[in-house]
């Protein structure tokens, strides 16, 4: 239940952040694909869409959820679970955001061989 | 006549100020409560803590990952690696505060609670003892009031426990403060002439007792000593002494109170308990001009307190949910430290608005304490005023300002210090700008305060403004959620005139309430939907140059939903074009159109051909109804009249056409000559069918036999084949009581019948229903008690047999024989007897049942006492045996009480016990 709450309140709240800041203004860029650029170095032409941007907010809400129902659920002091969460948070973010990155680029390497 | 309004006016402003002044002493108390108050208690706050600052940390903590993975790996962001030592270290830092959160506003809390409780910001403020505790009043107040529960003693007692005394004093300096203000508007009229303040000691003429004394006085007379020392004392001493023993020795002449009252006795009456409603004893003095009472002043002036000493309480009110907000959302600012810049920005703005919230309290007590120091004071600051020697002099007149005037001067001085209380955090915060603004405009506080009351009060008034309907509740609570305000009622209101307008257009244009209501609600699905609206879709047809059918005059009419409403020429509606109607017109409009109408004229047919039904089924239910009335009439006339019995027969019956027609007649022969010319009149040919149906008709058709008694009618009603419909029975009287009711009520008096379960043991039947009575005779269950008694009345043998007849009048009703039922019904109904006779039968039986049941009640207390007897002449022999046995023990061991001896004793002691 937590998790569903989580996510869901999450996801809005990124997509609404994301939707309302950049959607006047097109050169401004989320932070996530930031990240992703200077991570695995796409070419030019790939750009950042909606869909990334959904699907980034999907990516965020998915983290955050896990990270606060393991924690909830663990039911440890703050001084404890916080650092936990922290490593949690760095290692989750890392990994999932390097399988998405990684799909992005194959995307991007077809874009380029077209 | 003039004096009676005004001893009424005077009455009616002391209740009113005992009111408002007792609300500024409750008020003064609402505020020291409100500010101690912690929103989160221990309980609550750990259940919710970990909750929240995990979800809020995480939340927090997400954003630093992010932001630290980026400096990681873009290498224009992390310039130097002690950006990231540095960000790491504000890591740990944020952490760390973070656990400490709890602790830190506990702390807070347990310091804030610490200086309320001990009064540091009061003592500060009041170092020295004040007027008021030099006075007698707080002592006594303090005697009075500081008593504490001892669980040993179970008792209340007095203590010196410096908490409770510092609770008391709290709670007496709001009233004080509403006393000292109300003192200038009520006090003595004497104190207002200093020449006679001068010649005034104690209620008596300082001449007199000075000319007593002079003429009495004698070296060895102490008492004249003693009247001229006291009398010269009085000549010295300073004029505010002066008035506080004028005020101390003013008593009360309320006529109907004896207790003898003085003002000072009052004063601290109203310190004490905060009921300003004692100074109502002083009415007479009022009306007879001893005391001197501005009476509206005195209100308006309680009012403004009342008015400032709220806007605290709000204001402390408000300052408690802010700070439980920001302890709870403290993770997050903390967080948010370790991204620099904005982050630290962040908590650098929680801080301040952590601190500013805090601090607020003391700063708004400190000006309270500071108000109610002056308040206290205020005859010590204007000492000098009201001194003899600097009494001021009106330059006009030439003579003394009265100690009345300077008594008003003081209540204006007081409400200039809660004007001041009032602006004092402004000009705080112009010297010390802060985010905080104190407003002095109630709305302003309330603002904030009453966003809950304002949805509350917005759904309620929606409720209303739109007749009923909770969407629009519902539209005027979330607009006063949000704006605290009720300003949604008005727009709800508004709602509500343009829905009746559009309304009453629709219906101008033909439409129905059911149309109305269903176009409505299709609208508001449309628009949840986000669809077009009908204007718009009538616009592009109109840009398309479109007509619904050529050569007809269309009407377009704009309801209520924003639908079009098409009427031809003639005002029929043909069709409608709903909001975000999706019809293409263009190839199909003049198919569409003629559709339209076409289908208008079949519905228009389909509803006269119910109407008509319906028209007709009504004039059917007329007739019953009217059927019914001539029933009643016939009741009216005849019955009542005195005649014995009537009969009256019906039937209902449907014609060729559908029609329901009601005939009836005073018997069969009247009853058929009615239906007879009934159908005649519809048309129905002479013939076999017509008299089938006569004949068909006379036979089911009911047949209502209404009986007359002295006092009651009884009404059958059954059908040809024998088969009852049911019967009722009506009292003639006065009362109109139906009979039913009243054989129901008669039945109700829990009528004592035996059972047969030839235990003999008691019930109570019937329960209030004289059908369970007439069940309870036809199951035989009605007992007959035979009983055979001895010369005393007692029962010695008794038998219980089943109850066999019960004599109605002169007829005997067998209970044994199968139909009770019908059987009674018939004899009353072929008037063998009468309802009085069953009613007295019945009554015979209840007396008969109730006899019965004393004398069992009776029997068996004479049985218990038998028994109780043979109880204890039981236990009497046991223990005389018991005694026997330890005689003869006693005997054999040689002593001198013999069993005789023993014996002998019992007897005495038992006198009259079987002495066997």
């Amino acid at each position: 239940m937590i998790f569903f709450l989580i996510f869901i309140i999450s996801f809005v709240i990124y997509f609404l952040v994301d939707y309302i800041i950049l959607k006047h203004s097109k050169k401004l860029q989320i932070n996530e694909f930031k990240y992703l650029k200077k991570r695995f170095k796409y070419s030019k032409k790939f750009e950042e869409t909606n869909k990334i941007k959904v699907t980034c907010s999907l990516l965020n809400a998915l983290i955050m959820s896990v990270v606060c129902t393991v924690m909830v659920y663990c039911n440890f002091k703050v001084y404890i679970s916080l650092p936990l969460a922290f490593v949690l948070l760095i290692l989750l973010i890392y990994s999932v955001y390097g399988i998405y990155g990684n799909i992005l680029k194959k995307v991007d390497e077809n874009e380029k061989n077209k | 006549m003039v004096g009676e309004i005004y001893k009424l006016l005077v009455t009616l402003f002391l209740r009113i100020d005992s009111i408002v002044y007792g609300i500024i002493s409750v008020l003064y108390q609402v505020f020291i409560a409100v500010a101690s108050l912690k929103m989160f208690n221990d309980g609550i706050y750990s259940r919710i803590e970990n909750m929240v600052y995990m979800i809020v940390g995480v939340f927090a903590l997400f954003l630093i990952a992010y932001n630290l993975l980026k400096h990681m790996i873009d290498a224009d962001l992390s310039k130097s690696a002690t950006d990231v030592k540095k960000v790491v270290l504000n890591l740990v830092t944020s952490m760390f505060m973070i656990m400490l959160i709890p602790i830190t506003f506990n702390l807070l809390f347990s310091v804030q609670n610490a200086i309320l409780k001990q009064d540091l910001i009061g003592k500060l403020f009041q170092p020295y003892t004040t007027d008021f505790e030099n006075s007698e009043h707080l002592s006594s107040c303090l005697d009075s009031r500081v008593i504490v529960y001892q669980e040993d003693s179970d008792s209340y007692v007095q203590t010196d426990d410096s908490q409770a005394v510092n609770d008391v004093k709290l709670k007496c300096y709001g009233n004080l403060a509403a006393l000292q203000m109300f003192q200038g508007f009520f006090y003595p009229a004497i104190v207002n002439d200093p020449e006679n303040i001068q010649n005034y000691q104690n209620g008596t003429s300082l001449t007199n007792t000075l000319n007593e004394a002079a003429a009495s006085v004698h070296p060895e007379d102490s008492t004249a000593l003693e009247k001229l020392g006291s009398a010269v004392k009085w000549l010295f001493e300073p004029l505010p002494m002066k008035v506080f023993d004028i005020v101390n020795a003013f008593r009360n002449s309320d006529e109907n109170d004896n207790s003898d009252f003085s003002l000072a006795d009052a004063y601290d009456v109203a310190v004490a308990s905060g009921d300003f409603a004692i100074f109502e004893l002083f009415t007479e003095n009022v009306e007879s001009g001893e005391i001197k009472y501005t009476f509206l002043a005195s209100t308006i002036a309680g009012g403004f307190a009342c008015y400032v000493l709220l806007l605290y309480c709000l204001d402390v009110a408000v300052r408690a949910v802010k700070l439980a907000f920001y302890q709870m959302i403290a993770p997050f600012p903390i967080m948010m430290r370790v991204v620099p810049k904005k982050g630290t920005e962040i908590f650098n703005n929680w801080l301040k608005c952590v601190s500013t919230t805090y601090f607020e309290i003391f700063s708004r007590l400190a000006i309270l304490y500071f108000g109610m120091f002056f308040v206290s004071n205020i005859f010590t600051l204007m000492g000098e005023g009201l001194s003899s020697k600097n009494i001021g002099y009106n330059l006009m007149s030439g003579s003394l300002f009265g100690v009345g005037v300077w008594l008003l001067v003081k209540a204006v001085i007081i409400l200039g210090i809660f004007a001041f209380m009032k602006k004092l955090p402004e000009l705080l915060k112009q010297i010390v700008p802060s985010s905080d603004k104190f407003s002095l405009k109630l709305w302003d506080h309330l603002k904030d305060s009453f966003a809950i009351p304002a949805a509350i009060g917005g759904f309620a008034g929606g409720m209303v403004a739109s007749g009923g309907n909770p969407l629009a509740g519902i539209r005027a609570a979330g607009k006063g959620w949000k704006d605290s305000s009720l300003a949604g009622i008005g727009a709800e209101h508004k709602r509500r005139l343009a829905k009746l307008e559009a309304d009453k257009k629709s219906r101008a244009a033909g439409q129905s309430t059911t149309e109305r209501m269903a176009h409505r609600m299709l609208e508001r699905g449309r628009g949840y939907l986000g669809l077009d609206s009908g204007v718009d879709e009538l616009n592009r047809k109109i840009d398309r140059g479109e007509g619904l059918r050529k050569g007809t005059t269309i009407t377009a009419i704009n309801d209520s939903m924003d639908n079009i409403q098409l009427l031809d020429s003639e005002s029929h509606h043909i069709g409608t074009i709903n909001r975000g109607d999706t019809r293409i017109y263009d190839k199909d409009t003049k198919t569409n159109a003629e559709t339209s109408l076409e289908m208008w004229k079949r519905r228009q047919s389909d509803i006269k051909e119910i109407a008509n039904k319906y028209d007709e089924t009504a004039s059917g239910m007329r007739a019953v109804a009217s059927s019914a009335k001539a029933f009643d009439d016939v009741m009216e006339s005849k019955l009542l009249k005195g005649d014995s019995k009537y009969t009256l027969q019906y039937s209902m019956f449907k014609d060729n056409q559908g029609k329901y027609h009601v005939v009836y007649g005073v018997d069969e022969n009247d009853f058929k000559n009615n239906l007879r010319a009934k159908l005649n009149e519809l048309g129905y040919a002479d013939g076999d069918q017509k008299d089938a149906l006569i004949n068909s008709l006379s036979e089911s058709s009911s047949i209502g036999n209404l009986s007359t008694f002295q006092n009651y009618t009884a009404g059958f009603l059954r059908k040809h084949d024998g088969e009852d419909l049911g019967n009722s029975y009506d009292e003639i009287n006065q009362s109109g009581t139906k009979a039913m009711d009243a054989l129901k009520k008669l039945a109700e008096r829990e009528l004592i019948l035996g059972d047969d379960n030839g235990t003999g043991r008691m019930i109570k039947a019937g329960q209030g229903s004289l059908n369970t009575l007439i069940n309870n005779i036809v199951a035989g269950k009605l007992l007959e008690l035979q009983a055979t008694r001895d010369v005393d009345g007692t029962i010695t043998s008794a038998t219980l047999d089943r109850l066999s007849n019960i004599q109605v009048g002169s007829y005997t009703l067998d209970l044994t024989a199968p139909g009770f039922e019908s059987r009674l019904q018939a004899a009353l109904r072929n008037g063998q007897f009468t309802a009085d006779e069953l009613i007295s039968a019945l009554k015979n039986l209840e007396t008969a049942a109730t006899n019965v049941e004393t004398e069992k009640t009776s029997d068996a207390g004479k049985i218990n006492q038998r028994l109780n007897e043979a109880d204890s002449q039981v236990k009497a022999h046991t223990r005389f045996i018991e005694t026997g046995n330890k005689a003869i023990d006693i005997e054999k061991r040689g002593n001198v009480y013999t069993a005789q001896q023993a014996t002998t004793d019992y007897i005495n002691k038992t006198k009259g016990g079987n002495s066997q």
